[in-house]
């Protein structure tokens, strides 16, 4: 099997996955006990209103009707209008998620960066002092809830020192003010990409540093260093790398989080509005833009460690 | 650089001691037991020889190995005795030091090639990584030289293979490889720890074939680690036999599967009708293999010797050396 | 059988050994038995009713007031006590509810095999695509508010973890030896599932669990913190600190002591679990190879 069979079957299979995925946005809002219509009006919900919503919306007819009919409004990029502001969605989501991005990526590349050396000093001295601290110290990270964290580092960069905004998106992309607003959620969510991938990253690297190779490498008369860094690494990283995709399910958990702590207006705060708000359309959008996101990272992921992993690249060609 | 032409080592300093181990001990610090891996062995290795160390599974062999590498790693430990190496004693020089020694000096090579060959490096990458390091080889010098030195091992077509993977080569190929890279600086022992047991025995002897040819041109002396009496007969110039940790018999290829003088040598050879083909780790001989952690008092050997009498039991035979020049550690021969 | 049973006993100890030589661990397990002690005698160690104006707002830490008092003038220690009680109900509960849809999913997937391991899986993998708090979110804000719902939309949702540690169990004990011989004497499959797999997938299933706890109270706090949870006046340590950060410039206090309260208690779920974990595996606690 070449790259390239790889990477079509790889898609084709997540063909299934993402239809699953709609029918889980779709059912969770449908099914569940109540009535959307009343549920939308909230507490003040009369019997006119519903009425007309139903008709509207039709929910009177057969659930797999509205379904087919949602479904091709979805595949034609159509979410339909927001029930809180009577927009289209579709701007309002893309717009959200460029900014999810913009916080997003740096935090997530940052994460893994910081992530090397925690795993890699914990693996040279296994069980040593250092190597208990800073597993210790990815538990913490791991265990602090991060909208705990944003609210310190707002009491102490914000209110204490006054150095950082509060909240909120400032500047133009690539102002210094902009930059500004993105530290405090940035780091907040880089803490608990770090503590998460630095303790794959230990174990990958403890289970390749006992591997045989490692002493070919050192009967060559490569330092431990060298050792590190052209042997081990390249080999912890892959199985690392495939934990990535199930992380970034995790950090983008974060993220809704920390854009609501931070106000910062993101895929994830526009979930938790529209959640807050009831607007339905919007929330099943932003559902699914996530889960299509997770699912886009993990092939990306999946391909590229293909494409890493030799064994892979080459398969076909073994014991020539 | 020329990697064949030997440069004439083998004639006149045959008798010359390149490596010289002096009460050799290892320990492996486990929970709460102390394994006594080695447990002070002498040996000589000469200039251009090929000597065999040869004994069941757990004697030591390996450990033995390791520690002249100076690459035996946490809980175990190199507790006593010297390793003399032209003249330098290995167990005191720094880290720093050892490691100009290994993959330059003294290199090694091991029992399976698919485990000790890192699977996502090119092997023409891993071949260089010696030459780069001791002698600053880099870029196209590298890759000629490396190309050289795969010709040597036999590995045909180098130029297609040299940005090979591992898996994309056969199991004999890749042990090639991890010749290759071994000699790349013309060192002065190889050690090769078991370097055929994992390959099926038609590559087997093609190996070892390489293996002497190699020699022969390079004028190295070379430690050939192996529980195969045939490979022993076949191969080496002198043998030791070691057991329990302990050497026990010292001599020529010839006299010591000739003539054994040791009962434990004569034992192995008799649980061996033929010396030719096992495959299978030595296990014949009736009894269990020491423990490491409790030894026996006095010879290791004694439970399981047909000769055992009252001082084998108190003491422990010291390896001495007999008229025709073989070492043996018994009671019975002092 | 006595041999088996014997091994597993040397088992046990042994890992009770590696778990009890664990200092982080135990720290872990010190955590959570003080947590829940505060939360069992809440009423006895609260000064106040935790609901109940006591005073004026935004006062500092006092002997009066411990932590001080709250936005509206409650008693902030009392509300921290009473939040141990909710805290570890809903990760309890959430967490049983998870194993109770997890793990018979699992195991059925693994043992069966074949359309219905597929059609498990498949589930897993959809739920997998959703972060774990946004499905949460989404069913505690149509269930509505309240430590019920909140357990509900936990569960609901966090059962993946545990279906597929369960399904490998499954999956690696049914070629086991005595599970053959089982079948051969003609034992039914609810009844080798119950009898042998179970058991085997003990150890397993409780350090997942033990983290599901873990994660179940970051969720219940991060519910309450969004306002999709437990809503005030009912004391809870995630609806606390979203109060404070309307309050981030008038009271520091106010933003600490809850934090420090979810810290502790997910930590040490976390502690413990991982403690567990290498207990557990017999493969992390053989020493390295030289
Ligand atoms: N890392 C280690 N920790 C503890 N004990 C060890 C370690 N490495 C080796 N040993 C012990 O040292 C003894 C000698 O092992 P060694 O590997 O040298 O045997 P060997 O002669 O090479 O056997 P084989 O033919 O199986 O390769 C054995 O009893 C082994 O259990
Ligand atoms: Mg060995």
């Amino acid at each position: 099997m070449n790259m390239m069979d790889y990477v079509v079957s790889r898609v084709l299979q997540g063909i299934p996955l993402l239809f699953g995925i709609t029918i889980v946005i779709f059912v969770v809002l449908m099914v569940l006990p109540g009535d959307p219509a009343r549920l939308i009006q909230g507490e003040h919900a009369t019997p006119e209103m519903t009425a007309y919503l139903t008709e509207k919306w039709g929910l009177d007819q057969p659930l797999h009707i509205r379904y087919v009919r949602w479904l091709s409004g979805v595949l034609r990029l159509d979410f339909g209008r927001s029930l809180w502001t009577n927009r289209p969605i579709l701007p309002t989501v893309i717009s959200h998620l460029a900014n999810s991005l913009l916080l997003g990526i740096p935090a997530i590349i940052g994460g893994a960066l910081l992530a090397i050396p925690i795993g890699v000093i914990s693996a040279i001295k296994p069980n040593s002092k250092t190597d208990s601290l800073s597993r210790l110290a990815a538990l913490v990270g791991l265990s602090i809830p991060i909208f705990w964290t944003g609210l310190l580092m707002q009491l102490f960069f914000s209110v204490r020192l006054g150095v950082l905004p509060v909240s909120g998106m400032a500047g133009t992309l690539f102002s210094v003010e902009r930059i500004q607003s993105l530290i405090l959620p940035v780091v907040a969510v880089v803490i608990v990409g770090a503590a998460m991938d630095g303790r794959v990253l230990r174990s990958s690297m403890l289970e390749v540093i006992n591997k045989e190779f490692i002493l070919t490498a050192r009967a060559k008369g490569l330092s431990m260093r060298e050792v590190l860094r052209t042997h081990a690494l390249p080999n912890a990283i892959l199985p690392f790398f495939t934990m990535m995709g199930l992380h970034m399910r995790m950090v983008l958990g974060g993220l809704v989080v920390v854009e609501a702590v931070f106000a910062w207006p993101g895929i994830g705060l526009l979930f938790w509005q529209s959640v807050s708000n009831r607007d339905y359309p919007t929330v099943q959008a932003c559902a699914l833009v996530v889960a299509t996101g997770v699912f886009l990272v993990n092939l990306l992921v999946d391909i590229t460690y293909a494409y890493l992993d030799p064994r892979i690249r080459f398969a076909g060609t073994e014991g020539r | 650089m020329g990697l064949t032409g030997g440069d004439g080592v083998r004639d006149g300093d045959l008798q010359e001691s390149i490596l010289g181990l002096e009460n050799l001990r290892t320990c492996f610090y486990t929970q709460g037991a102390v394994v006594r891996a080695v447990d002070g062995i002498s040996l000589e290795i000469r200039s251009g020889e090929i000597f065999g160390l040869v004994g069941e599974s757990g004697s030591g062999k390996s450990v033995t190995a390791l520690s002249i590498m100076r690459l035996i790693s946490s809980p175990g430990e190199i507790t006593e005795g010297r390793i003399i190496f032209r003249g330098v004693d290995l167990v005191e020089l720094s880290e720093e030091e050892m490691r100009r020694v290994r993959g330059d000096k003294i290199s090694m090579i091991f029992q399976d090639p698919t485990a000790f060959l890192n699977p996502i490096m090119k092997v023409g990458k891993q071949i260089a990584e010696p030459l780069t390091l001791h002698r600053g080889l880099g870029g196209s010098a590298a890759r000629s030289t490396v190309l050289e030195l795969m010709g040597l091992v036999g590995i045909p077509d180098p130029e297609q293979r040299i940005d090979d993977y591992p898996h994309q080569l056969s199991g004999g190929m890749r042990q090639r490889i991890l010749i290759a890279s071994a000699l790349a600086c013309q060192p002065d022992i190889l050690i090769a720890d078991e370097p055929t047991t994992a390959l099926d025995v038609t590559i087997q002897a093609q190996i070892l074939d390489l293996l002497r040819e190699l020699q022969r041109e390079l004028g190295s002396s070379i430690l050939l680690i192996t529980h195969d009496l045939g490979v022993i007969a076949e191969m080496c110039d002198r043998v030791a036999v070691m057991y329990g940790g302990h050497i026990m018999e010292v001599a020529e290829t010839e006299s010591v599967l000739g003539a054994p003088q040791h009962p434990y040598t004569a034992a192995l050879l008799e649980s061996l009708p033929q010396l030719s083909q096992s495959k299978e780790r030595l296990q014949v001989i009736p009894g269990n293999v020491p423990s490491a952690v409790t030894p026996p008092p006095g010879c290791r050997f004694h439970p399981r010797c047909s000769y055992t009498e009252a001082v084998c039991i108190e003491k422990m035979p010291s390896l001495v050396q007999l008229a025709d020049g073989r070492q043996v550690a018994c009671h019975r021969c002092i | 059988m006595v041999a088996r049973l014997k091994s597993r006993l040397d088992q046990l100890v042994q890992s009770y050994r590696t778990f009890a030589t664990s200092r982080i661990a135990l720290l872990g397990l010190v955590f959570i038995v003080f947590l829940s002690l505060v939360g069992i005698f809440a009423p006895i160690l609260a000064p106040y009713d935790p609901t109940k104006l006591v005073d004026t707002r935004l006062l500092p830490p006092s002997r009066e007031y411990l932590f001080g008092t709250d936005h509206i003038g409650r008693d902030v220690f009392s509300r921290i006590v009473y939040g141990a009680r909710v805290s570890l109900i809903a990760g309890f509960g959430a967490q049983l509810l998870s194993l109770a849809i997890g793990m018979p999913l699992g195991l059925i997937a693994g043992f069966f095999g074949g359309r219905v391991d597929h059609l498990v899986m498949r589930t897993v993998d959809v739920f997998m695509s959703f972060p774990y708090i946004l499905l949460a979110l989404l069913l505690a804000s149509i269930l509505g508010p309240g430590l019920r719902n909140v357990i509900l939309a936990l569960g609901i949702t966090g059962w993946t973890s545990m279906c597929r540690i369960a399904r490998v169990q499954a999956l690696s004990v049914r070629e086991a030896a005595f599970v053959e011989s089982c079948r051969a004497i003609g034992a039914s499959d609810v009844r080798i599932i119950a009898r042998h797999i179970l058991p085997n997938s003990l150890a397993p299933i409780t350090v997942v669990a033990t983290l599901g706890i873990a994660s179940a109270i970051t969720g219940e706090a991060a519910l309450s913190f969004l306002g999709m949870g437990i809503k005030p006046p009912e004391p809870s340590w995630g609806s606390m600190l979203s109060e404070a950060k309307l309050y981030l410039y008038a009271s520091v206090t106010l933003g600490i002591f809850p934090g420090i309260a979810i810290m502790m208690a997910v930590l040490g779920f976390n502690l413990v679990g991982d403690g567990l974990r290498d207990a557990l595996d017999p493969r992390l606690r053989r020493r390295a190879l030289g």
